[in-house]
């Protein structure tokens, strides 16, 4: 494989981006500091964009934040939805976070077992 | 706890990110039995002072609820497998951490998962210039964000078909690497 690849996804993605407003309908906030990492993070990180790969969301966009003083509960997801409350995840492991992108951000029914928090 | 050595990449790479770090380095290099990792930052960087408090531990900027050991857990393990720790940072002009480690060492941490690392780091510095060069085992891998960012023309790093290529792209660079270990 080559990264030049990437190209073509670039001529691909133009074309669906011309179809779409172009505003991401969902973010998705992974905190990733120290207590974050230690607590498992990496693989939280990295199974939402396993799950956004696999399901093709593109719609979704991911990032991360530092420490939010939510120590205790880490590994800890915000999902920030257009137009609806933002529910904040706590302990959050990579079999969570498949069904917070399979129940919440594609059906629209929050996981409640790991909602520590909802911000109006 | 932090016991890959992958996470203390994530973990002085997220630091980076808090110091309002532009450019962020990440070298991963083997000679011989000597494993040297490196992230160094052109972000706001540390007094004396800080730099002193952070080595002890339990010291943080980021917020008071930040616990802060994740330079002193890497000093200790670097340390304890026969290697080195250091921290150059001066106000305004960023922060660079070197940790070695003898490769043989029995107390040597796994790297963990390389591939889902070096995509979560992608993915978190994506809009920073971040550069990661890993040079170990035969592999010489070279990726930066700003390359990925050119040839993906305002495509984001985290758009689904991205994803995709990175993962199948990251996992046939690093093949093989865990067969060594």
């Amino acid at each position: 494989m080559k990264l030049e690849d990437l190209r073509k996804i670039r001529e691909r993605a133009a074309k669906e981006l011309t179809l779409r407003t172009g505003k991401a309908r969902v973010k998705v906030i992974v905190g990733m500091g120290t207590s974050g990492i230690a607590a498992g993070a990496r693989d939280v990180l990295a199974a939402f964009l396993d799950e956004i790969g696999k399901r093709d969301l593109s719609e979704v966009i991911v990032t991360q934040s530092g420490e939010r003083g939510l120590a205790s509960a880490e590994p800890v997801v915000e999902v920030h939805e257009e137009g609806k409350p933002t529910v904040v995840y706590g302990n959050v492991t990579p079999e969570a976070a498949r069904r917070i992108v399979a129940e919440h951000i594609v059906n629209g029914n929050p996981v409640a077992e790991y909602v520590i928090e909802v911000r109006e | 706890m932090i016991e890959e050595l992958d996470m203390h990449i994530l973990d002085l790479v997220q630091n980076a990110i808090a110091a309002e770090a532009e450019r962020i380095d990440v070298e991963i290099l083997c000679v011989d039995d000597r494993l040297t990792l490196r992230v160094s930052d052109d972000g706001i960087g540390m007094s004396p002072e800080s730099l002193a408090a952070v080595e002890k531990g339990f010291y943080s900027s980021k917020s008071p609820q930040a616990v802060g050991l994740g330079i002193p857990l890497l000093k200790e393990t670097a340390e304890q497998c026969d290697g080195s720790f250091s921290i150059e940072s001066s106000p305004g002009r960023g922060t660079t951490v070197t940790a070695t480690f003898r490769r043989s060492h029995i107390d040597l941490p796994p790297f963990g998962d390389l591939a889902a690392t070096f995509l979560d780091l992608l993915v978190m510095c994506e809009g920073r210039t971040l550069r990661i060069g890993y040079h170990c085992d035969g592999k010489d891998i070279e990726l930066s964000t700003r390359e990925i960012t050119e040839l993906l023309g305002g495509v984001r790093i985290s758009h689904p078909a991205v994803i995709r290529f990175l993962q199948d792209y990251l996992s046939e660079q690093l093949r093989g690497r865990n067969d060594e270990a």
